[in-house]
């Protein structure tokens, strides 16, 4: 029992990632009024879950590389970009558990004074790739998605049936690659220390994302899609697919990566297809900010307790 | 959630049918406004009053079906829009009505407020053909322009017959009132079905 106590900081960290990671799910489609929010957090909830039992130790190793931990710098690490991350949900801003927890982690070692940039170039490298990855597909995925779903239905009936499930099963990959991708961010740590084996591992970050889901999603939910591109259905059903392939394609490589940069990189490609007068930049540097706060932040709560924790 | 992933499109097509029965109505609301004008027979400003009461009956029907859940969120609005622009033509062809039983038309008027009243049937009439187009998908463009084209010939002659009306006699305030305000509201239907048209034309878009 002395050493579970140091896992509610990881059961933190899930929940406020499935808070704020998973408007970049179902954000579009319930800002642009595809889905109704009830329905989207219940389905988010099953398949993050399903998504961090069957592939989530995929992006364990990446981690791995960055530091070795203790118990209680695990502890520390999740704590500081649990935070961070409350802290930035509460702004309302899509951030990136990913680069918290990497920051938090580059924290931890620059106090003791060895921190290893080299290893952090693979992941950054991704990180960089994500919202091009998500524009691309988005640019790539847009016309043979409209031969097959707009083109070729017509009715109004059967289209409004496509969207729905279109909405529902691309909503269902994006949560499902969300959780195979993220839960390395959540309890990966505890794998470093040696604290929980691989598969209770994903077990209790799949669970804690999920809470996260259920209980405090809403407000970031509206932020996404409708303050970066007001979007139609099938713009909203193909930019969340962008996100879900893009985040499964890094799960592979054994990445995380941040669902908010893959998500916006499909609004945006979506945008750009469109017209690229629509697209928001005013609320598209705004979530940048974040991206740029988040590691920095997070780095510094990090660091900061055990300077204060050395002093006592 | 589940009820709708397996159903057969049920509400759906419950909420086509009566937005079809409520142009319906509006249709022969309008041939009814144009049969009490030409023969002044007053059985037909009953049947035009019972129209619209049925057709508030079908407009609450239609839109308990849709907020049970029928079509997405995302265009619910648009539809909930074009059922009320119906319901507010259908009322004006009410109004409209009535006060064609106090106000006297010279022949001249009376010609002039026939042929828009005849227009505005023809403009129905075509709403309903875009409606049925609007519903198997196919391209509402030319429905939308015809229907646009009608609206145009009818501000032309309600121009032409504005510029007269001063020269008319009336006996007192309350006619002249009268008779402006039926002008008013026969010229106003064409106004109404004309953003009907548009609002369909809209959602056909953004389903696009």
């Amino acid at each position: 029992m002395a050493k579970e106590w140091l896992l509610s900081s990881g059961l933190l960290m899930g929940w406020s990632l499935g808070a704020n990671d998973s408007a970049n799910i179902f954000g579009t489609g319930v800002a642009s009024g595809l889905i109704r929010y009830r329905t989207a957090i219940f389905i988010t909830a099953i398949f993050v879950m399903l998504g961090a039992v069957i592939e989530g130790d995929k992006c364990l190793s990446s981690l791995k590389s960055l530091s070795t931990l203790s118990y209680l710098e695990a502890f520390v690490a999740l704590l500081a970009s649990a935070l961070t991350m409350i802290f930035l949900t509460f702004l309302a801003l899509p951030a990136s558990t990913s680069q918290a927890i990497v920051g938090a982690l580059m924290g931890i070692a620059m106090y003791h004074g060895s921190p290893d940039f080299s290893a952090l170039s693979k992941i950054v490298t991704c990180w960089v790739l994500t919202p091009i990855g998500g524009v691309l597909c988005s640019v790539i995925l847009y016309k043979p998605l409209r031969l097959l779903l707009v083109d070729r239905v017509k009715s109004l009936v059967a289209r409004n049936r496509l969207f729905f499930i279109g909405i529902l099963a691309t909503g269902s990959y994006g949560a499902y690659s969300l959780g195979a991708n993220n839960v390395a961010n959540v309890t990966g740590v505890y794998v470093v220390s040696g604290l929980l084996s691989p598969k209770l591992a994903v077990a209790l970050g799949g669970l804690s994302i999920a809470l996260g889901v259920l209980t405090y999603s809403r407000k970031t939910m509206m932020t996404v899609g409708k303050s970066i591109v007001p979007l139609d259905p099938f713009s909203a059903l193909l930019a969340v697919l962008s996100e879900a392939t893009v985040l499964h394609v890094f799960t592979q490589i054994g990445v995380p990566v941040s669902s908010s940069q893959a998500i916006v990189g499909g609004v945006i490609g979506v945008g750009i297809i469109r017209d690229f007068r629509t697209v928001n930049f005013r609320i598209f540097s705004k979530i940048i900010a974040g991206w740029v706060i988040t590691p920095i932040v997070s780095g510094i709560l990090a660091w900061g307790f055990f300077v204060v924790y050395s002093i006592f | 959630m589940f009820k709708r992933l397996f159903s057969s499109e049920k509400h759906e097509r419950v909420v086509l049918q009566e937005m079809r029965k409520h142009l319906e109505l509006l249709e022969r609301a309008s041939q009814c406004l144009v049969n009490f004008l030409k023969t002044s027979d007053r059985t037909f400003l009953d049947e035009i009053c019972e129209i619209e009461r049925e057709g508030d009956i079908v407009r609450r029907d239609i839109l308990s079906v849709l907020y049970k859940g029928a079509f997405l969120p995302y265009i619910r609005p648009s539809l909930y829009r074009f059922i009320e622009l119906v319901d507010e033509t259908l009322d004006l062809v009410e109004d409209a009505a009535r006060l064609l039983e106090f106000v006297s038309l010279s022949q001249p008027l009376q010609d002039d407020a026939f042929q828009i009243a005849i227009l505005n049937t023809e403009m129905v009439q075509m709403l309903i053909i875009a409606f049925d187009s609007f519903v198997e998908g196919d391209d509402l463009k030319e429905k939308i322009l015809a229907i646009r084209l009608y609206e145009k010939r009818i501000d032309d002659l309600y121009h032409d017959l504005f510029s007269r009306l001063f020269d008319i006699p009336v006996e007192n305030f309350w006619q002249g009132r009268g008779l402006a305000d039926f002008l008013s509201f026969l010229v106003k239907i064409s106004d109404l079905v004309e953003d009907t048209a548009d609002v369909l034309s809209l959602i056909h878009l953004s389903l696009s």
